[in-house]
Order: C-alpha cells, then sequence, then structure tokens
C-alpha cells in the first residue's frame, strides 16, 4: 500500500522503532487493567509487599468471593443492568424518531431543537443535578430505577440523534422514491427501509447509550440512597470508603464491574467506529 | 458500511417532508425528556441562585431573595476563580494532549503491521472502562505505601512523598494522566478510521513528488481529517468540561481546592459549605460557558459548511 | 473479613443470601411494570418496620453487633421490626441532611455523630426521648448530653456510642524497637520518627486526604489539645492562635515524618491491621475493625492517654434520635424503650468494643463490670487521667457549622502542607474567612 524509498535497512530501523512505539503505548494503555487484574487474583499480603511484584506469585478468588458475601453485589450488578438496559431502550427509540425528524423533514424549529440538543450534550450534568434531585424527591422519583434512567436517557439522547442523523441523511434518494412508489406511509419508510439500513449507527446509539448509564456515577449517587437499589457504581464506591474493605476484594469489584462494557464493545467496536464516524464526517 | 460512512450532501427532502404535523409528533418524546430533566431545573437553579438558600435549614426558614448578591459575591470569590483557571488548564491540556496523543498513535498504528486488530481492540478497553472502576485501579496504583507508581516514584528526581493524590502540583497531573489514560486510545482509533479516507493516491503522488512525512501529513492528511480533528477536540473539551466522578472520588477537589474544577465546585459548594445558592450561582456561570462554547461550535460549523459548499 | 455470623438481620445490612438475591432480582423485573420502586419488604405483615439510619451497617465489628441487637429485639417484639440502613461514613452527613431536606429521608431512628446531632437538633428534626428515658428508668450522663438537652431540660438524643481518643500502639513494634509510648508530644514526635521505615512501616497514622474529608476534620479538630487549643470561643475563631497554629505545626513535623501520605482509611486500616502502623491517635472504633480485620494485630495493641499535659482527648457521642419526618414512631419507641435498658444498652457497648456509658445505671450491669476489666487495650481510653471533652467544648457556636469550619480549615492548612506557606499564615487566611463564617452564625 505505501511506496517505500530507501533500503532494506532503514526499513528495518523503522519498523522496529514503529513496533516498540506501539507496544509501549499499548504497555502504557494495559498496565492499569493488568495491575488491577493481578491485585483481584492475588493475596492481599502479596499485593502490600514492598517492593512490589509485577507478576502474581500466587492466585485464589476469594476477592470474588468475599464481594458477593459481604455486599449485594449481584443485586447491584442487577441494578446497572437494568437501568441501563432501560436507558439504552428508550434512548434508541427516541433518536431514531428525533434523527428521523430533522433529517428527513424541512420544518420550522429545527434549528432550535438542534441547538438545544447540542447545548444538553454539552452540559454537564452536575450543574443541575441538585434541582433535578429537589424535582424528583418532590414528586417520589427518587430512589427509583426507572426514573434515573430517563435521566440517563435524557443526557445521551442528543449523542444518539447526533450519531444517526448522518447515517440517515445518507440513504439514497433513488431508495426512498422507490419505497414511497411502492406505498409506503412515513412510518413504513421508517421501518422497512431506513432502521434496517442504519443498523449499525443504531447498534452505535444503544452501546453508546448502555455504557453512558452503567457508567454513570453522579446521578445514581444523588438519586438513589438505599442500599438495595445502588447501581454497581455506587455500590462499589460505597465499599471503597468501607474501612474493611480488603483491596483484592475492592480490584475485584473493579474488574466485575469494569468488564462487560469493555467486552461489549470489543465485539461490537466495529459498528461503533463506523457510526461515529458518519456522525464525525458531518459533525 | 463504508458507504454509509462517506458523506454525502443531504438530499432535499421536500416531496417526502410535506407533511406539516409529523416532525413535531417525532420530536415530542425527546421535548418532554429535556423539558422536564434538563429545562425546567435550569430555571430552578437560576431562581436558587438568586436566593439565600443553604441546606439544613431550620424547618420552615423563609427563603430570602437577594437578586444578584451571589453573583457579585463570585467575582470576589478567589476559589470561584481559581476553579474557573484550573477547569480552562484542564480542558485545554486535554483538547492538546489527549487528541493530540491520539492523533500520533493513529499515525503510527495506521500501516499495516501484525497484530492490529489486537492492538485496535486493547485500545478500546480504556474509553469503555466505567469511570469508578478506573477509580479504584488508579486509587490503588497512585497511593504512596504501595501503590506501583507510588511507590517506583520514590526514585524518580523529583519529590512526590506528599502523594499523587493528595499533594500539588501531582494531583492535578494524576488527574490529567487518567483522563488521558481514558480518552486518548479513543480518540487514536477514530482517527484511525478517518485515516481510512485519505486518499491513497494523493499520498503516493506526493512521495513522488519528493515530499517528506511531514510535508505529505501538512499536505495530505491533515486536510482529510482536519473535520474529524476538530470534532475530537469538541469532545475532548465536552468531556474534560463535565468530568465529575473521575476528579471528586480521587482528590475531592484537594489538595487546597487544586483540581477543583467547576463542577466539582458546584457539588462542593452545596454539599461541604450547604450553601445552595451560591451553589447555583456558579452552576448557572458554567451553563453561560457551556452555552457559549456551542454557540461558538455552531458558527465554526456553519462557516465550514459553506466552506464545503464554496 | 471477620467471620460472619448467618442471621437474618446481618443478611439485610451487609451480607446476601441467595434469598436476597433472588428477591433482588426479583424487585428488579417487576420495576419493568411498576414505575416505582420502593423496597419495601413484603414479609413481617404483622409487624411494623422501623429503620435505623446509621453507618454503623458499614463498619467491621459494628456492623456485626448492631445486627445482633436487632435480632436480638426482633425476636421478642410481636409489634415491631427493626432494619438498620444509612451509608457509609462518609458520605453520611451528606445523605442524611439531602435526605431531611427534600423530606425522602423517613427513617424513624437516626443516628448522627456529634456535628450533625447538634445541626438536625437545632434544626428541629428530632423529638423529645422523654418517654423512653422514663420506661428504661435511666438518668442519661448530663455531660455527655448536655447539647441536646432544650431549656425544658427535655433531651433529644441519647448516646449509644461514644468514643474518645487515646493512644493506641502496637506493642509488639515499640518493644522490637526498644521504645515506650510517649507521654510527651515531643517524645511523640521522636518516638513515630524512630518507628518509620519508609515504606514498609509507619510511626503513625493520621488521615490526611481531602477525598476523606471527614475523618481528615474530626480526628485534626482533637489535635489542637496537645497544646491546649481550641478552635473557637463563642462567634470568635481562634484558628490562628499560637496553641492551634504550634498543635498544626507539630503535625505537620509528624506527617512528613512518619504518616503515610496519600492514603485513603481503608488502606491505612489495611496498612494498620498487617503491623505497619505503630500508633495513632485512634478512637475506640478503630480497634474494633483491627480486631475485625486481623485478630493477631489485635491482641498486641495497647493504650495510653494521649501524650500532652492536660491529657484532654475529645468525646465524640454519637446519639441516637427520633425523626419527626418518621412513619412508625409508636413502634420506634417501642425499640428504645428496650434498647435503653441498662443490660441491653451494656449488651450493645460491649459488642462494639465501647466502654463509656452513656447513663450511669449501665455500670451496674455485672457483665459489663467484667468486661472493662478484661481489655487489655484499654487502659489509656479510661478516666482518669484521659479528660473527656466534646466537640462542642472545641468549636464554640460554630459546633453547628462545624463542616464548614473544618473545610475552611483543611484547606487552608494544606497550602502549608504543600511547603506552599508556613502554617502560621495559613492558619491567618483561615481565621479571615472564619470571621466570614460567623456572620452566618
Amino acid at each position: 500500500m505505501n511506496v517505500v524509498i530507501g533500503s532494506k535497512r532503514t526499513m528495518l530501523v523503522r519498523s522496529i522503532f514503529r513496533y516498540s512505539i506501539i507496544t509501549f503505548v499499548c504497555l502504557l494503555v494495559i498496565f492499569p487493567l493488568y495491575w488491577m487484574l493481578v491485585t483481584a487474583i492475588q493475596p492481599p499480603d502479596i499485593s502490600l509487599q514492598y517492593p512490589p511484584v509485577l507478576y502474581p506469585k500466587a492466585a485464589n478468588l476469594h476477592g470474588f468471593q468475599q464481594l458477593f458475601q459481604d455486599n449485594p453485589m449481584a443485586r447491584w450488578l442487577l441494578n446497572s443492568g437494568f437501568v441501563a438496559a432501560l436507558t439504552t431502550l428508550i434512548t434508541t427509540s427516541f433518536s431514531i424518531l428525533g434523527a428521523y425528524a430533522i433529517s428527513w423533514f424541512k420544518w420550522r424549529g429545527k434549528f432550535v431543537f438542534g441547538m438545544m440538543l447540542l447545548f444538553t450534550q454539552m452540559l454537564p450534568e452536575a450543574l443541575i443535578v441538585i434541582p433535578i434531585y429537589k424535582m424528583y424527591s418532590q414528586i417520589h422519583f427518587a430512589n427509583n430505577l426507572p426514573a434515573l434512567s430517563l435521566i440517563h436517557a435524557a443526557f445521551v439522547i442528543p449523542v444518539g440523534v447526533w450519531i444517526l442523523r448522518p447515517a440517515f441523511e445518507s440513504i439514497p434518494k433513488e431508495v426512498s422514491e422507490a419505497a414511497q412508489i411502492d406505498g409506503c406511509d412515513y412510518f413504513a419508510l421508517l421501518r422497512k427501509i431506513i432502521i434496517p439500513l442504519c443498523s449499525p449507527a443504531i447498534l452505535a446509539v444503544g452501546v453508546v447509550a448502555f455504557f453512558a448509564s452503567w457508567g454513570d456515577y453522579l446521578m445514581a449517587v444523588t438519586m438513589i440512597s438505599k442500599q438495595d437499589l445502588y447501581p454497581a457504581s455506587v455500590g462499589l464506591a460505597s465499599t471503597m470508603s468501607q474501612l474493611d474493605t480488603p483491596i483484592q476484594e475492592l480490584l475485584s469489584g473493579a474488574l466485575i464491574y469494569g468488564l462487560p462494557p469493555v467486552i461489549l464493545y470489543m465485539f461490537i467496536q466495529k459498528f461503533i467506529i463506523s457510526g461515529l464516524t458518519a456522525g464525525a464526517i458531518k459533525g | 458500511m463504508k458507504r454509509l460512512a462517506s458523506p454525502r450532501i443531504p438530499v432535499e427532502r421536500t416531496k417526502i417532508g410535506s407533511s406539516k404535523h409529523l416532525p413535531y409528533l417525532l420530536i415530542v418524546p425527546i421535548c418532554v425528556l429535556s423539558f422536564v430533566l434538563v429545562l425546567y431545573p435550569i430555571t430552578q437553579d437560576i431562581w436558587i441562585s438568586l436566593t439565600d438558600k443553604t441546606l439544613g435549614d431550620k424547618i420552615g426558614t423563609k427563603v430570602n431573595f437577594v437578586g444578584l448578591h451571589n453573583y457579585v459575591g463570585l467575582v470576589h470569590n478567589s476559589s470561584y476563580l481559581a476553579s474557573v483557571r484550573i477547569t480552562t488548564l484542564y480542558a485545554i491540556i486535554n483538547v492538546f494532549c489527549s487528541v493530540g496523543a491520539g492523533l500520533g498513535t493513529a499515525l503510527l498504528v495506521n500501516r499495516r503491521f501484525r497484530g492490529r486488530g489486537g492492538v485496535r481492540a486493547l485500545l478500546t478497553a480504556p474509553w469503555a472502562f466505567p469511570d469508578v472502576a478506573s477509580v479504584i485501579i488508579f486509587i490503588w496504583i497512585l497511593n504512596s505505601a504501595f501503590g506501583i507508581i507510588g511507590v517506583v516514584s520514590q526514585y524518580l528526581p523529583f519529590d512526590t512523598s506528599g502523594g499523587w493524590l493528595t499533594s500539588s502540583p501531582y494531583a492535578f497531573i494524576s488527574i490529567i494522566g487518567m483522563s488521558m489514560w481514558k480518552t486518548f486510545p479513543f480518540y487514536s482509533i477514530v482517527f484511525l478510521s478517518a485515516l481510512q479516507g485519505v486518499p491513497e493516491d494523493l499520498l503516493e503522488a506526493a512521495t513522488v513528488d519528493g515530499a517528506g512525512p511531514f510535508e505529505r501529513f501538512r499536505a495530505v492528511t491533515l486536510p482529510s481529517i482536519k473535520p474529524t480533528l476538530y470534532l475530537l477536540e469538541l469532545l475532548a473539551f465536552i468531556f474534560a468540561f463535565r468530568q465529575f466522578s473521575m476528579i471528586y472520588l480521587t482528590t475531592g477537589g484537594g489538595p487546597e481546592r487544586d483540581t477543583e474544577t467547576l463542577v466539582v465546585s458546584v457539588y462542593n459548594t452545596a454539599f461541604k459549605f450547604y450553601d445552595y445558592a451560591l451553589s447555583s450561582a456558579i452552576g448557572v456561570t458554567g451553563l453561560a460557558i457551556t452555552f457559549l462554547v456551542a454557540l461558538v461550535y455552531l458558527i465554526l460549523q456553519s462557516r465550514a459548511a459553506k466552506r464545503d459548499f464554496r | 473479613m471477620a467471620k460472619k455470623a448467618q442471621d437474618p438481620a446481618l443478611l439485610e445490612s451487609g451480607g446476601v443470601s441467595r434469598r436476597g438475591f433472588i428477591k433482588g432480582a426479583g424487585a428488579v423485573s417487576g420495576a419493568l411494570a411498576v414505575t416505582s420502586v420502593t423496597g419495601a419488604p413484603a414479609a413481617h405483615a404483622a409487624k411494623k418496620t422501623v429503620n435505623i439510619t446509621t453507618w454503623m451497617g458499614f463498619e467491621p465489628g459494628r456492623k456485626e453487633a448492631w445486627a445482633s441487637i436487632a435480632a436480638k429485639f426482633n425476636a421478642q417484639s410481636t409489634t415491631t421490626e427493626v432494619k438498620i440502613t444509612g451509608w457509609p461514613f462518609a458520605s453520611y452527613v451528606n445523605q442524611v441532611l439531602t435526605g431531611l431536606e427534600a423530606g425522602t429521608l423517613t427513617d424513624d431512628l437516626i443516628m448522627s455523630t456529634p456535628d450533625l446531632a447538634i445541626r438536625l437538633f437545632k434544626s428541629g428534626y428530632f423529638l423529645p426521648l422523654t418517654e423512653p428515658i422514663k420506661a428504661a428508668a435511666v438518668t442519661p450522663n448530663p455531660q455527655i448530653h448536655a447539647y441536646l438537652t432544650d431549656a425544658a431540660g427535655l433531651i433529644y438524643g441519647v448516646s449509644v456510642v461514644t468514643v474518645n481518643f487515646g493512644l493506641l500502639y502496637n506493642s509488639d513494634l515499640f518493644t522490637k524497637a526498644g521504645l515506650k509510648p510517649a507521654t510527651t508530644p515531643e517524645e511523640l514526635l521522636a518516638t513515630a520518627t524512630k518507628l518509620t521505615k519508609k515504606p514498609n512501616q509507619y510511626g503513625f497514622w493520621h488521615p490526611n486526604i481531602m477525598a476523606e474529608q471527614g475523618d481528615f476534620w474530626f480526628n485534626l479538630q482533637n489535635w489542637v489539645n496537645m497544646y491546649d487549643g481550641v478552635w473557637a470561643v463563642g462567634k470568635t475563631p481562634k484558628a490562628n492562635s499560637p496553641e492551634v497554629v504550634k498543635s498544626l505545626e507539630l503535625w505537620l513535623k509528624l506527617y512528613n515524618a512518619s504518616i503515610p501520605k496519600g492514603l485513603n482509611n481503608a488502606a491505612a486500616t489495611t496498612l494498620a491491621a498487617n503491623g505497619r502502623v505503630a500508633q495513632g491517635f485512634w478512637v475506640s472504633a478503630a480497634v474494633n475493625v483491627l480486631k475485625s480485620t486481623n485478630p493477631k494485630v489485635y491482641a498486641k495493641l495497647r493504650s495510653v492517654p494521649l501524650p500532652h499535659a492536660s491529657h484532654k482527648a475529645a468525646s465524640r457521642v454519637h446519639p441516637i434520635s427520633l425523626n419527626k419526618l418518621g412513619k412508625n414512631k409508636a413502634n420506634a419507641v417501642e425499640f428504645l424503650d428496650w434498647l435503653f435498658k441498662p443490660a441491653n444498652m451494656a449488651d450493645l457497648t460491649m459488642q462494639c468494643l465501647d466502654f463509656i456509658p452513656p447513663f450511669p445505671e449501665m455500670n451496674a450491669v455485672p457483665a459489663f463490670q467484667k468486661y472493662l476489666k478484661n481489655l487489655p487495650w484499654i487502659a489509656g481510653f479510661l478516666t482518669p487521667p484521659s479528660v473527656p471533652i466534646t466537640p462542642m467544648d472545641m468549636m464554640g457556636d460554630f459546633i453547628t457549622k462545624s463542616d464548614e469550619f473544618g473545610t475552611i480549615v483543611l484547606t487552608n492548612f494544606q497550602a502549608a502542607i504543600n511547603n506552599k506557606t508556613t502554617v502560621k499564615a495559613a492558619m491567618d487566611k483561615a481565621q479571615t474567612q472564619l470571621v466570614a463564617l460567623a456572620a452566618k452564625l
């Protein structure tokens, strides 16, 4: 693919250089995760040794065992999964509708709507978490998981619309015209043509929504104050400040809580990148 | 896939878009959500910022309207001004360093090499890794008694004995490092797919013309990835401006408020000083900044759009 | 982590059982259909549930103690079921204040830290405890309860945990080094320095991170007793008084010489439990944690009174109170009637490894007398010569704004910790800000 001018020697030097940089970057990125794994499977007295050892000298699963024994960890993970799934559902469906309106129709107020989305997307939630909490407690929505996912959705939907819009716009005119001739109405067009053709982008929206919700700490810690309703982020943060949580248990928690999104992401990273790139190119 | 990714000039949808009410119906769900959970809270925030509301008042204490009193105080409030400075610095460093590192990595990895798929997958891990889990790892790694970085850095020529999360300027460096670790691999992935769109023939032509790697990057690669670059810079800014949990859970804004960004300051003012009104006032200034940045972005974008159609 | 008692109340508070897990899954899927998930227990239809909001459910040792007390009460009551709920110490005050403010904290019984208690008492969130005090026929110690007593003599909170500071040390490390625990501030610095071999062993522990500000502050609050200082008198802050500055200077020397820097409490406790921390000004609560985490180190623990001339040590009174916003007040009172009985209170105190009775009647309980004789580490905590004083004595009128006071002091003190300025200059700055705070009292 490349025309390289130069001797074999310089090529070799270059490729060694490149590989060493790549290795360095990878090590940098992976080291914290590796260290988490080592600490999670290693008895704490080894982890606490000085000087630290770089590889696990002994391994056991006590950390995981204790994690589930000492805390309602399974329940916390379920709570997180539930909130994230609901957020994903709301976000994808609302974003599809919104993106459809923006990309396929001419209407007054589109600019204002777009501006509102952009503003919401940039808005740090921390700035308005207190008024949201006050409102939620007044209408008895605090300590309510579905209500929490509504907040999550409200803040990811702009990203969703933003990812979907260019994908929707890229559907060729001919396709839609053909569909119209076949007698498709607007919803049939959306259902039969747009959604199937844009499924990678829609998937990307779903994943982004899932991450945002699974990873949220601020909203959850403010809205949810009952231990059995904690999502995993809040639950883990609470074990962090407990005096007796052994380091092995804590990092086992980080591992279990952090892994699902990573695995999920690795499976579908290609879709996400193309979905995001579609967004990226049109901005 | 490739086809969807390629930019197209939007087709005029007049024919299909002739329905008058449908688009409004389509946006109803989003609007309801936004009005209730974003716009209404903002009005509440603005209202509280004009009062003297504090938390934990005597039951039945009357809240007084104080006008712009809270805002006037901010002008002389050194910790507020400091938090604006810290936020700006944090955001700028994120925009330049994370995006720069992402671009650099992408350029390096763009060549074909063995294990490229694996490297890509690896590089996505931190982005997908949730904040709280990252916090747990970094608190452990940086801790001065038995964290690996904490221990190893004792042999460095500068004095980090005050702790990576507890002394200046290391706490700030630590939160920068954490956010870079989390974001730059992701940016590199996005750059990577943008680099696929760089016209191969132009690069070759430039090489034949005798252009060096830097010249090729400036003349060919950069122009074609510019939209991605801008976009990621915006993303990096938003990320930095919004970042709460990673800072709050590691440093709590300390030491000496040296890592107290605007959002952390809003939270600390409300929950450490129990001063709701002041916290809201700080929040409202943050909202104004958000609004301004969004506006600047829109203007830049519409200019870019005009250029595209030239 | 200590042996887990397999009783249901404990599983409620901290652990998870298969049944609890399935119940949780059910609630989550149920939430799909219903908009509101309140987590209200369906069982015990005949009994009314009384929640006790506390941080005790998150502390090793105490968690088990409270669970066993709750189980004991639940077993004998036909009308009331008590449950332990709440949040970990680090977020406790925030959660309670926001919950009360928003009206979502409707648990009947609330435990508070001293600073929180007086804030809530003054704000009118508590109800007097006249009935249970009468029912149990006890006379709460006026010295401990003065700050929760109104003009009419009604008491709004009865201490369930009173802890004070002592110099707790690992006798093993002292013996090996041939050292004796300090009796003066200067000796303290000397022993701590000698016992430090970084990063393997540290001569002293004191919380020092802003992410756990609450712990940092209540420990530093006590610190001014080293040179007989107070933080405030009435509405006048004393942050830059010579006594306070001198105390903080000593702290800073210790910090640089012998304190593990930047550790959170959990990591420091682990360090201590591994026998790598020689000593600290600990409250007895810490002993319980160490006992549960590492019984071997627990066996080595001994204590002496705080090493300064006056032997003043802050006593922290943690009362239980009736929440005005509570739903089942009669049932809550029923529990208090039971809890305040000297034998039951003694039981709780002993299981918590505490030793300061909230009312003199408890001293008559034989098991309690025996218990006091058999605690090897207790000497330094007991009066005399240790002289208990309350946070109220150190904080003056600022006691209702203790958190804000602490934030100001710590934030400024950190400039000195980071060597940017002297302790005196930092405290001068704090003093100016505290004077401004005084205007809000």
